[in-house]
């Protein structure tokens, strides 16, 4: 009794010879593949991380920005204001109606009076003198007469 | 190719062997996947995922300029781990190392109180261990029990810190270090923050009856942030992600995400110089007189726009709370929630109208003397005048608005009818609110077929209750030539880039008057500062002053006091071309020599102080010329 043989051994070898490359070639793909994986999983976690850091980065600086706007707005509110004004003894008042002189003629007509005054002599207008305005305070010297 | 590397049986068995272990991972993938997934998932939900919360940021409210009235930042909560410290120097094996680390974390719990500015002493209090009881249902985690109860891990010790103060207090830099060489520099160990929103008012509190304030609920309770919060508040995003065992968010994980709207900026048509003067000047009143409370209001006459709402007393914004409970009512926005008997300044109703429906000129003339009149048939007794007032001839209608005669006044109501007279209250805004946002007093204007309706105190104001703005509104149809607009309080929403997105305008409720009539009335109403009037104090040289005295005995337990008053001028200026209107109403104040609190004497000098103020910074013209007579030539005309 043979036992009947169905593979030549020169077409086993030529089979061993094809499959032994393709496991190699599997398992280097395989493993290629796997690292790959692994690399891209670790860039999108690294990156991720990163972007949350500049979140959290820009986060921190909208709340810092926030606490100054708030700083700044209370620094030049009314009530800041005035009280600075007392303290440094500046003796800055609001100015008043006296402090302010009407011009009742048109602007170009004052101009061109002001300009050549041989030809508009009548267009020049006494502008009434405005009241001095008056510091009180540390600043009171400035509003001598010169 | 060697035999060796060729072999059969050992290249069968490398296959085998991997495909077996193809073939584990398979059924470990299909055991993990497929049988087992929906428990799997429920575990990672609970100990992985979480939804995330992006609070929106709450908008700005602006004044008419710009300057913030309302912003919102974030403050830092401290607290103390007290068992953080124990746990660190627990971790470190070797004793001498963990001796120095404990030192270092002294000097750094040092530097720390310096930076807070408390003494050491007592931060070294908060750092010793405490534990609580276990509630009920509450499951601890093991790791935080100690014989059987559980570790107390937040110890807060401050209300809040600045956001820079407590970037340096986490800023391990400042502190010295163990081993500054070879490890990151940190902090002092256990310090914990816990960060949350806060709404500021930089102003203080400047307009503070207006802007209105959020409660420690984050809840809006008065003024436009109460009437606005639909625009303010915006919408919190959120975000689903996982985190790792230490809670810290997994950002590579993240599905979904819905980013935070932030709350629209809402730009107020209050002028906040406009406004500080206001809030000056009855601070003034206040000092002066010591009245119950006083309002003052100023608006652009041409739009109905508010510039400035004060009311005194009043309270600041960032310190809400601290107002005692006695004192609660000085919340309420007084222009609007509280109601007065009007007085004088309601006569501007009764000529109005009869003078619109030419029932009367500004020349006719009415007995002032008369004690009773004849009125649908029925003897009809006439309101009292003024003890100082006795008038020895008939008294022109410019002439009544002039010295404010009740019985004048009363005349003029009878001619015009009661339903005439109650039509034109209501074209004048009275019975109704003026939707200015927020809580509310309609007033009370009697109708015609009511007993109460009485046409000869109406006209003068009595029996009829109005808000301080009803008033103003109903002064400010004059000075727009006969036009009812509604008071306004916002001018503008936009959104977080600051592009606007609504603007508001103008809103003309009616026609209350022709522009004829609303004309001849500020020539009349010229006449209550002129030389001769009931307030002569109002006036300003070089510039037109229309306005009404208003002096009202107050109902106190069912009687008319005759020391209690309200007192008002209610006007506008120049006369001839409006530009801004003013209302001071002042209840219930007392004179410093006594008698008294005429409208004249308490309320006009007020307005003419503001008004002084306001031409400089409005930049308002004269309309008279120097040395000569205004656009309005009143004497010529009457």
């Amino acid at each position: 009794m043979t036992t009947p043989t169905t593979t030549h051994p020169r077409a086993r070898a030529a089979v061993r010879a094809f499959i032994h490359p393709l496991l190699l070639a599997t398992i280097a793909f395989g493993g290629t593949t796997g690292l790959g994986v692994v690399w891209a999983r670790t860039q999108i976690a690294a990156t991720a991380s990163r972007k949350l850091v500049q979140e959290k980065r820009l986060a921190q600086a909208e709340r810092t920005l926030a606490e100054l706007a708030t700083l700044l707005t209370a620094e030049q509110s009314v009530p800041t204001l005035q009280r600075r004004n007392a303290e440094w003894r500046l003796g800055l008042l609001p100015p008043g109606e006296p402090q302010v002189v009407r011009v009742a003629a048109a602007d170009e007509q004052r101009y061109a009076g002001r300009r050549t005054p041989g030809l508009f002599a009548d267009l020049v207008l006494a502008v009434p003198p405005a009241a001095p305005v008056a510091f009180s305070g540390r600043l009171a010297a400035n509003s001598r007469a010169r | 190719m060697s035999s060796g590397f060729t072999s059969d049986y050992r290249i069968k068995l490398l296959a085998t062997g991997i495909l077996a272990g193809f073939a584990v991972v398979g059924m470990q993938l299909v055991r993990l996947h497929v049988l087992e997934r929906p428990a799997r998932l429920a575990e990672i939900n609970r100990a992985r995922q979480e939804v995330v919360v992006e609070h929106a940021r709450r908008g700005d409210i602006l004044d008419a300029h710009g300057d913030t009235l309302a912003t919102s930042r974030t403050k830092v909560a401290l607290a103390i781990d007290p068992w953080a410290l124990d746990e660190l120097l627990a971790a470190e094996k070797k004793p001498e190392r963990r001796e120095r680390l404990r030192q270092s974390e002294q000097q750094k719990r040092a530097r720390l109180a310096e930076l807070l500015g408390l003494p050491v002493a007592e931060l070294e209090k908060l750092y010793q261990p405490v534990t609580r009881d276990p509630r009920s249902s509450e499951i601890a985690d093991p790791r935080n029990l100690v014989e059987g109860r559980i570790k107390v891990r937040f110890v807060k010790f401050n209300e809040g810190v600045e956001e820079s103060l407590y970037a340096r207090l986490t800023d391990g830099k400042l502190y010295p270090q163990l081993d500054p060489k070879t490890s990151q520099p940190t902090p002092a160990a256990g310090l914990v923050g816990s960060r949350y929103g806060v709404r500021t008012y930089p102003q203080g509190q400047l307009a503070a009856h207006v802007v209105g304030f959020i409660n420690a609920d984050a809840q809006p309770v008065t003024g436009i942030e109460n009437f606005a919060d639909f625009y303010l508040r915006g919408a919190d995003g959120w975000r689903e992600s996982e985190k790792d065992g230490r809670g810290r968010e997994l950002a590579q994980f993240r599905t979904r995400e819905m980013p935070a709207a932030d709350g629209y900026t809402v730009v107020l048509s209050i002028d906040a110089a406009v406004q500080r003067m206001a809030e000056q000047e009855l601070a003034q009143v206040a000092d002066k007189f010591h009245p119950q409370k006083a309002t003052i209001i100023v608006s652009d006459a041409r739009t109905g726009f508010l510039l400035a709402l004060a009311n005194w007393p009043t309270f600041d914004l960032n310190h809400y709370n601290q107002v005692t409970p006695d004192g609660i009512a000085r919340l309420n926005n007084l222009a609007v929630t509280d109601v007065y008997e009007p007085g004088s300044v309601f006569k501007i109703v009764a000529a109005s109208g009869a003078l619109e429906d030419r029932l009367v000129t500004p020349a006719s003339t009415f007995d002032c003397t008369l004690p009773s009149i004849v009125f649908n048939g029925r003897i009809r007794n006439l309101p009292a005048e003024d003890k100082s007032d006795h008038f020895d001839h008939p008294l022109s209608v410019a002439e009544i608005i002039a010295h404010s005669s009740n019985k004048g006044a009363a005349q003029l109501g009878m001619l015009l009818g009661q339903q005439k007279f109650y039509d034109y209250a209501r074209r004048f805004g009275f019975g109704e609110r003026t939707a200015i946002g927020g809580p509310e007093k309609t007033g009370w204007l009697h109708r015609p077929e009511e007993r109460d309706f009485d046409i000869t105190r109406l006209p003068m104001g009595h029996s009829v209750d109005v808000t301080v703005l009803q008033m103003h509104q109903a002064m400010g149809v004059i000075a727009s030539g006969g036009r009812l607009l509604r008071p306004q309080l916002i001018r503008e929403v936009r959104d977080a880039r600051g592009s606007a997105v609504y603007r508001y305008a103008p809103v003309v409720r009616g026609r209350a008057i022709s522009e004829s009539t609303a004309r001849t009335m500020a020539q009349l109403l010229m006449g209550v500062a002129a030389s001769g009037g009931t307030a002569p104090n109002a006036a300003i040289a070089g510039f037109e002053v229309a306005g009404k005295t208003g002096t009202t005995q107050k109902l106190i337990e069912h009687q008319y006091s005759t020391t209690h008053h309200v007192a008002s001028f209610v006007g506008f200026f120049p006369a001839s071309r409006p530009e801004v209107v003013i209302s001071v109403i002042v209840d219930d104040g007392h004179p410093p020599g006594g008698g008294v609190a005429y409208g004249r004497l308490v309320a006009a000098p007020s307005f003419r102080h503001l008004a002084e103020q306001l031409i400089p910074y409005l930049d308002i013209k004269p309309v008279v010329a120097p040395g000569g007579s205004g656009l309005f030539a009143l004497k010529a005309a009457f």
